[in-house]
C-alpha cells in the first residue's frame, strides 16, 4: 500500500511536468505555423520595442544583463541600441551598417563584407520571423508550449555554424510574433533577448536610422 | 614627524604601483568597456573579470554578447590560458601575444623586462590602457558604472 502511494505521488508530480513540456508538432502543423508567422511578418511595416538581454557566462558562473531599444522599418532599416549598462548603437540602413561605441563610430558598406551582409540579413529576418522559411540558413523544428510556439533554428551556413549551435525563437501564438530570442553558442554560453512593449506599424523618426 | 609622513606616503605610493592594472573581486563581477585595436581593425565590447577560487577568470564579449575569448590567469604560476577564442584571433602567434599582454594587465607587479616595448597606464578613475608597441596592439578598459540592470 505504501509503495502504491509513493508511485501515485510520483505520478501526480509528473503530471504538471507533462502538461508544461514542449509538444512536437506535425509537419503540416509546422507549415501552418510558419505561414501564419510569415503573413504577420509581411504586414509589419515598422516595429519598435524595448529589450532585455541576459548573457550567461559559464566560466565566471555569472550573468551579464543589458537593456536597450529596437526600431525596425521595412526597407532594410534596423536600429539596435543598448542603453544600459553601456551605450552602443548598431544601425542598418540599406547597404550601410553603422556601429557607435562612445566616441568611436564605424560605417561599413555591407557589400564590402560578406559577414556583415549575413549579420544584417539574419537580424532582420529573425526579428520578423521570416528566417523560419529560409531553408538555406537554418534547419527549423517547431514545438509548442502553452500559448507559445518555439522555433529551434540550427544554422546551416559555415559562418553561423562556427558561432552558434542553435537559435531559439519564442513566438506568441496569438500575435504570431517573436517575443524572445535565445542564442546558444558552441561554447555553452547562452544569450537570451526578451522583447517587450512591442508596437507595430507606428511612426518612427527616420533620423533614428541615420548612419552619418 | 615630517620624515614619518614622507615614509608613509612613499609606502602607499609603492603599494599602489604594485597593484594590478585590471581590478577583480572574489564575490562580484568587475565590468569594463573594452576596446582592442590591431592596426586599423578594432574589437569593442565588454570585459568581465572575477577571481574564482584564486584564479582570475575573464571573458571579453562584444556588445551583442558574442564572445571574443575567455581567459584564466593563474596567479601562482603567472600563466594565462585562453579558451574559446574567436576565429580571426585563433592563431598561435596572436594568442601568444595576447596571453602575454593579459598577464601584464593582471600581474600585481610587472618587471622592466615584462614591460619592455609596452606602455601601461592606469588613471585614478581606474581606466586602463596598454599599448604593445612591438605589435601595434592597444587595449583600453574603462570601468562600467552600474546603471539599471
Amino acid at each position: 500500500m505504501k509503495h502504491l502511494f509513493k508511485y501515485f505521488l510520483l505520478l501526480l508530480m509528473m503530471l504538471p511536468m507533462a502538461a508544461n513540456a514542449q509538444k512536437t508538432v506535425t509537419s503540416a502543423e509546422q507549415q501552418t505555423m510558419v505561414k501564419k508567422i510569415e503573413q504577420t511578418a509581411s504586414s509589419i511595416k515598422s516595429m519598435q520595442c524595448t529589450f532585455k538581454q541576459e548573457k550567461s557566462l559559464k566560466l565566471l558562473g555569472d550573468n551579464m544583463v543589458s537593456n536597450g531599444k529596437m526600431y525596425f522599418k521595412q526597407g532594410n532599416k534596423l536600429r539596435w541600441e543598448y542603453t544600459s549598462p553601456y551605450s552602443y548603437i548598431f544601425v542598418i540602413n540599406g547597404q550601410k551598417v553603422m556601429m557607435k561605441n562612445g566616441s568611436r563610430k564605424d560605417v561599413i558598406d555591407v557589400k564590402s563584407s560578406k559577414l556583415f551582409q549575413e549579420i544584417a540579413r539574419i537580424m532582420m529576418s529573425s526579428i520578423t520571423g521570416k528566417c523560419l522559411s529560409d531553408k538555406k540558413d537554418f534547419k527549423v523544428t517547431m514545438t509548442k508550449k502553452d500559448k507559445m510556439w518555439i522555433a529551434k533554428l540550427v544554422p546551416q551556413k559555415k559562418e553561423m555554424k562556427a558561432m552558434f549551435s542553435a537559435i531559439n525563437l519564442m513566438i506568441d501564438s496569438e500575435k504570431n510574433m517573436v517575443t524572445q530570442v535565445s542564442l546558444v553558442e558552441k561554447t555553452g554560453d547562452t544569450t537570451n533577448i526578451q522583447l517587450k512593449a512591442i508596437e507595430t506599424n507606428g511612426t518612427i523618426d527616420e533620423k533614428l536610422f541615420a548612419v552619418n | 614627524m615630517k620624515n614619518c609622513l614622507l615614509l608613509i606616503s612613499l609606502l602607499f605610493a609603492s603599494l599602489a604601483s604594485h597593484a594590478q592594472a585590471l581590478q577583480y573581486d572574489t564575490d562580484s563581477l568587475r565590468r569594463y568597456n573594452s576596446t582592442i585595436t590591431f592596426g586599423k581593425a578594432a574589437l569593442t565590447g565588454i570585459c568581465l573579470i572575477k577571481d574564482v577560487d584564486g584564479e582570475v577568470r575573464g571573458t571579453i564579449v562584444n556588445e551583442f554578447g558574442i564572445k571574443a575569448l575567455d581567459f584564466a590567469y593563474d596567479k601562482r604560476r603567472d600563466k594565462v590560458k585562453l579558451q574559446n577564442v574567436i576565429k580571426f584571433m585563433d592563431r598561435w602567434y596572436i594568442k601568444k601575444v595576447v596571453k602575454a599582454d593579459i598577464a601584464t594587465l593582471l600581474r600585481t607587479e610587472n618587471t622592466e623586462k615584462q614591460l619592455r616595448r609596452r606602455t601601461l597606464t592606469v588613471t585614478p578613475e581606474g581606466s586602463v590602457s596598454l599599448t604593445n608597441e612591438k605589435y601595434n596592439i592597444n587595449y583600453t578598459f574603462t570601468p562600467l558604472t552600474d546603471a539599471t540592470d
